[in-house]
């Protein structure tokens, strides 16, 4: 007996018409990127420490679209009184449900979930939390607008670690990071939104430039060894580069 | 001894022109770092807060000033939280009620401890505080109260031990709590002052500012069962709100400048406060020129 319910599909199927030449493929020249900029250019950040008052600290980046805030609270405290002699660093990472193209909901999805831990474990080797037992310190990151989800990490990185020094908290290095995408065997530093749609796979590396040591790396996608060694090279120059700024804007505050 | 000489620095710094940012501009001395950043490569100075060692160099862990006593190497952030020292007043919020001790908020980076034996009950200081009293600790302390205390030690993991064993600390009424950064509050001899227009201030070495109606305290308060623990404010009348709310005001105008904030500054503040309404202090024009005034006053008093 058919189901009334079900809404099937008809017996025969056609292959639709189609007007010659409108099947045309979007492909994507890294090396002619719509902004103009070379593969190995990130796009022009600017950051501001001190935006939020009621945290005792916070930070502000823009890159070209993307923009990001960070509130940084405490050392405060531990509420769970159980006995540490480290302190404990919890990160909160979110879009804001205006981001991006797509409309993103209040509750944390699994992506911003992988990403407050990745932020996690790119900012604790830097912070000194052996100095503050029984403490925890509280990171905020809003994406304000999003332009490539890699971008937004590496992004998300830069400015929590701006604002962990805004807020006097002792770390061993301010950690900048960097994100790259694969396409084929040519490497794009700092993929936009759009870009990010033909990668084959893409990375984003933490790193502490004074004292040249890295503090997390994550990949996706399909590399080879090659690939991945030379995209760790060119993220690690976008650092430096990144960790001067960083330098001025802390600079000009304090 | 340090950190008295630390102290005098800051107070030199802000002497000079209390702004930090026109500082630099004037003092080329001053010397701002950033974490990672290496201070000095030179192996005779020792290494103080902020700081770390890395292969034989000095490198600062912390975004601020340079702050050199001698050979110790210390680096001062602008921004951070309350670290105690013994002496300190402070002025803190009770969290939560445990067994024979309270937690305080201090704005420290752990919650101050304030143990049963070491606040004055009604009865006298040679009081010992039964089982009972133990019972009744939040008719004392309940969460959400406000009471000012002194450091007296810190515990092996860094928190810090306060005491209330004298009759000028305990319980705070009549007032209202302003919190500014704690690097802004200079030492001095006396953090409780009675400002001429009959307001108490509570200078709190921690960033927090407690300023309230004056009410004489005598000495046989202490005696009295529910004197020195009760909840109840006082009658204030209108002006004495409005005076309480014009003082809040001008510290918080001070602290928006960077002034540091003494007993003096707050009456120079206030003088050139008073021909605005209270509600006009803290605009950024006004508030500046409330700032400007105080400071030309101080310069002026020490020129004298």
């Amino acid at each position: 007996m058919a189901d009334r319910k079900r809404v099937v599909g008809p017996e025969k199927s056609v292959v639709p018409l189609l007007e010659p030449g409108s099947l045309v493929a979007f492909t994507f020249d890294p090396n002619r990127r719509k902004d103009g900029r070379n593969v190995d250019r990130i796009r022009p950040v600017f950051m501001k420490t001190g935006v939020v008052r009621q945290a005792n600290g916070s930070a502000y980046m823009e890159a070209g679209k993307l923009k990001v805030a960070c509130a940084v609270y405490g050392p405060r405290q531990n509420l769970k009184s159980k006995v540490s002699t480290r302190g404990t660093l919890g990160c909160d990472f979110k879009f804001s449900p205006f981001s991006g193209g797509r409309r993103r909901g209040y509750m944390k999805d699994s992506q911003e979930r992988e990403y407050s831990l990745v932020l996690e474990q790119a900012l604790s080797p830097a912070v000194r939390l052996d100095l503050m037992p029984k403490s925890t310190i509280d990171v905020f990151v809003q994406i304000l607008e999003s332009d490539g989800s890699a971008a937004c990490l590496a992004a998300a990185i830069t400015c929590a670690s701006l604002a962990l020094a805004d807020a006097g908290i002792e770390m061993v290095d301010a950690v900048a990071a960097c994100a790259a995408g694969y396409f084929g065997s040519t490497i794009c530093l700092d993929p936009t939104e759009e870009e990010e749609g033909y990668e084959g796979g893409s990375l984003v590396l933490s790193y502490m430039p004074s004292l040249n040591e890295v503090t997390h790396v994550i990949q996706s996608g399909e590399t080879s060894t090659a690939t991945t060694v030379k995209a760790l090279e060119l993220c690690v120059d976008a650092c430096s580069q990144i960790h001067t700024v960083m330098q001025q804007s802390l600079a000009a505050n304090v | 001894m340090s950190a008295n000489a630390t102290h005098a620095r800051l107070d030199a710094d802000y002497g000079n022109d209390m702004d930090v940012d026109m500082n630099e501009a004037e003092n080329s001395d001053i010397h701002v770092v950033t974490p990672g950043e290496v201070v000095t490569r030179d192996t005779a100075f020792m290494r103080g807060h902020g700081t770390y060692t890395e292969n034989d160099t000095l490198v600062a862990s912390l975004a601020g000033v340079v702050d050199r006593v001698n050979k110790l190497i210390s680096i001062r952030p602008l921004r951070t939280r309350y670290n105690g020292e013994i002496g300190d007043v402070v002025i803190g919020r009770v969290t939560e009620v445990t067994q024979r001790r309270w937690k305080v908020d201090i704005n420290s980076r752990q919650d101050g401890v304030l143990l049963l034996s070491s606040v004055n009950l009604p009865g006298g200081v040679q009081r010992r505080k039964t089982e009972s009293d133990e019972l009744q600790m939040r008719t004392f302390f309940a969460e959400g109260d406000m009471l000012s205390a002194e450091v007296q030690s810190f515990f092996h993991d860094g928190a810090s031990s306060l005491h209330t064993r004298n009759i000028k600390y305990g319980k705070l009424r009549n007032g209202s709590l302003v919190t500014v950064p704690s690097a802004l509050v200079k030492r001095t001899k006396s953090h409780f002052v009675t400002l001429p227009c009959g307001l108490d201030v509570i200078l709190g070495l921690n960033g927090y500012i407690w300023v309230s109606k004056h009410v004489p305290i005598s000495p046989e308060m202490a005696n009295q069962p529910d004197a020195l623990y009760h909840n109840d404010n006082e009658p204030i009348s209108d002006s004495e709100r409005e005076t309480i709310a014009r003082v809040c005001n001008c510290i918080l105008a001070l602290a928006k400048h960077n002034n540091f904030i003494s007993d003096t500054m707050i009456v120079y503040a206030y003088d050139a406060a008073c021909q605005y309404p209270v509600k006009d202090i803290l605009k950024p024009t006004i508030s500046q020129d409330i700032v400007a005034m105080a400071r030309a006053q101080l310069q002026e008093a020490q020129q004298q």
